[in-house]
């Protein structure tokens, strides 16, 4: 669904990503890794289109969507079957939580009354109930996070067929405490088991080993590594990554791999 | 919607109230009381309403636009730009009927094409447009005081007469063609409701959600200026109907655009015309410059408001 050959970045004489190539399939769970300013914000801006359209970026090589160049397509189209998650979000939005949730649905021509359901069940899907009265500025770290996490699920989640939707999401851990990061684990990964394309940049490398089944890391603008999520924990690999040394455990439940820094 | 209904009533019992209000009848012949209705009251009403809904539907869309409460449509030098037009021609001396008007217009949109120019070389976002209005506003400002200050008595009192802002000099076509103009242009921003509830949650995030930024910046804030200059045009720069309208809607209706923008229409239509009604009876027959009369109650009503305000709903 994604294929990307030769993707370079520069703003003015700084290069942001160098020569990065690779190939991900609808029905994908993939995690970006890799330390602060490695490009992990930059590509996943690429790839959901906001870059092409930054002035002062220079984007050379090619970022394909389900077959069109990414700078070719038009962003009212796009932004039906893309949505994407950023880093930070907006202070102090006076709206209500359902009113911000419902502004997903605006690529779409606003929410019709017969998909009203659909809004409830997102809110529900976040543990937003409760609070969708609410105004969005009076609201935790945390909650703030998952009435963000639902309005960009909305957007995707009204586009058919569902192997065409792609999420982006640029650090969804932030600020959510470890029950949310199990059911934000749980949606990423049947957002994607139901066919959609789901990309997530995390720091937390045990959240992107049990989450994603693909990893791409990145160091200094350039693509390290590309594959399975399970081949990321080795600690020769990380140290290229991180530059930092780490241990590997296992988990004693399930046997799955563990990294720790050392 | 009943409570856009209510508001809607309102202005419309205050338009009535302010038509009847102290009309001299007694002791006229019947001709020339209803001359006096439909030459002077009328359009005098009707330019009140007009410029008061035009101020203030452009700023809730202009707050909205620069995620700040408190933006109001003069901060584009738009009021600047038509001050500075008007006093010109009239130290010219070469003020006619239309000619005052006219370029009161042309200097608004000048003003607001030098402050776009300026904003486009470092990337046209909000902020820029916000503070090249800001230096474009002092500099007209600057120029205006320049020329006050060389001029005669007479240019000086008809010219601080206009900057005050007065509803008196209905110029009765311009006047009709602006109410003719109004549905479109009110249609054309209530068009943009979802967009600029969108574009509260940031740039990028507006991006991504498909709206094309650059064409709704460009189109958002000529369809403001269209409208700003028109008021401003005939009634000259009337201060704080922009800023405590949309406040004051906001209390009614809540934030939604959809909603915000109807109301603060009603809700500035209302506030000018009880300003111009007091302007016109406080100290009968002597007239208040209604531009002060707005800033008189505006700004401790503002106040009142600011306080008033409970940061946990």
């Amino acid at each position: 669904m994604i294929q990307v050959q030769g993707l370079q970045c520069r703003a003015g004489d700084q290069s942001l990503l160098k020569d990065i190539s690779f190939t991900l399939d609808a029905g994908q769970c993939v995690a970006v890794v890799g330390a602060n300013g490695a490009g992990k914000s930059t590509l996943l801006r690429i790839l959901s289109g906001e870059f092409y359209r930054q002035p002062g970026l220079q984007i050379t090589g090619s970022a394909d969507y389900g077959g069109q160049a990414l700078s070719d397509w038009p962003l009212p189209l796009l932004a039906q079957r893309r949505s994407f998650l950023m880093q930070a979000h907006a202070e102090g939005l006076p709206q209500s939580v359902k009113a911000l949730v419902a502004l997903g649905a605006y690529p779409h021509g606003g929410l019709r009354r017969d998909q009203q359901a659909l809004l409830d069940a997102e809110l529900a899907a976040w543990e937003l109930l409760s609070l969708r009265g609410r105004a969005y500025a009076t609201l935790s770290g945390g909650e703030r996070q998952r009435a963000q996490l639902a309005r960009t699920r909305l957007q995707i989640q009204l586009h058919e067929p569902v192997r065409e939707r792609l999420w982006l999401l640029d650090e969804p851990l932030n600020s959510l405490d470890l029950p949310h990061q199990q059911l934000l684990r749980q949606q990423l990964r049947a957002q994607a088991g139901q066919g959609a394309l789901v990309l997530f940049s995390v720091h937390d490398l045990n959240f992107a080993l049990r989450t994603a089944d693909t990893v791409l890391a990145l160091r200094g603008g350039q693509l390290l590594f590309a594959g399975p999520a399970r081949q990321l924990a080795e600690p020769a690999l990380l140290r290229d990554i991180f530059g930092t040394a780490f241990i590997c455990l296992f988990h004693p439940g399930d046997g799955q791999p563990l990294v720790l820094p050392e | 919607m009943p409570r856009h209904l209510a508001l809607a009533i309102f202005t419309l019992l205050s338009a009535a109230i302010s038509l009847h209000w102290a009309l001299p009848g007694a002791g006229l012949e019947p001709g020339v009381a209803s001359e006096i209705f439909w030459q002077l009251r009328l359009p005098r009403v009707l330019l009140a309403g007009f410029c008061g809904a035009a101020l203030a539907l452009c700023g809730a869309v202009l707050q909205g636009f620069f995620r700040n409460p408190l933006v109001e449509p003069g901060l584009l030098g738009i009021s600047a730009g038509a001050g500075l037009a008007a006093v010109l021609v009239l130290a010219l001396g070469v003020s006619s009927l239309w000619m005052l008007p006219l370029a009161a217009a042309g200097g608004a949109l000048l003003a607001l094409g030098l402050v776009l120019a300026l904003a486009r070389r470092v990337g046209g976002a909000a902020e820029n447009l916000l503070l090249a209005g800001i230096a474009i506003n002092a500099l007209a400002g600057a120029l205006v005081n320049l020329l006050l200050s060389l001029s005669d008595n007479t240019t000086l009192r008809s010219a601080s007469f206009w900057l005050l802002g007065s509803f008196t000099l209905a110029q009765t076509p311009l006047l009709y063609t602006s109410l003719a103009l109004l549905p479109l242009l009110v249609w054309a921003l209530w068009r943009r409701a979802a967009a600029l509830d969108v574009w509260a949650l940031g740039e990028a995030e507006a991006r991504h959600l498909g709206l094309d930024v650059p064409r709704f910046r460009r189109e958002l804030v000529w369809l403001c200026a269209i409208l700003v200059a028109l008021a401003i045009a005939q009634a000259g720069s009337i201060g704080f109907i922009g800023l405590l309208g949309p406040h004051l809607a906001r209390r009614v209706v809540g934030h939604a655009h959809a909603r915000l923008l109807p109301a603060a229409l009603w809700m500035g239509a209302a506030l000018a015309i009880w300003a111009d009604l007091l302007a016109r009876s406080l100290i009968a027959p002597l007239e208040l410059p209604v531009g002060v009369l707005t800033a008189l109650l505006g700004a401790p009503l503002f106040l009142f408001l600011f306080l008033r305000q409970r940061s946990w709903p």
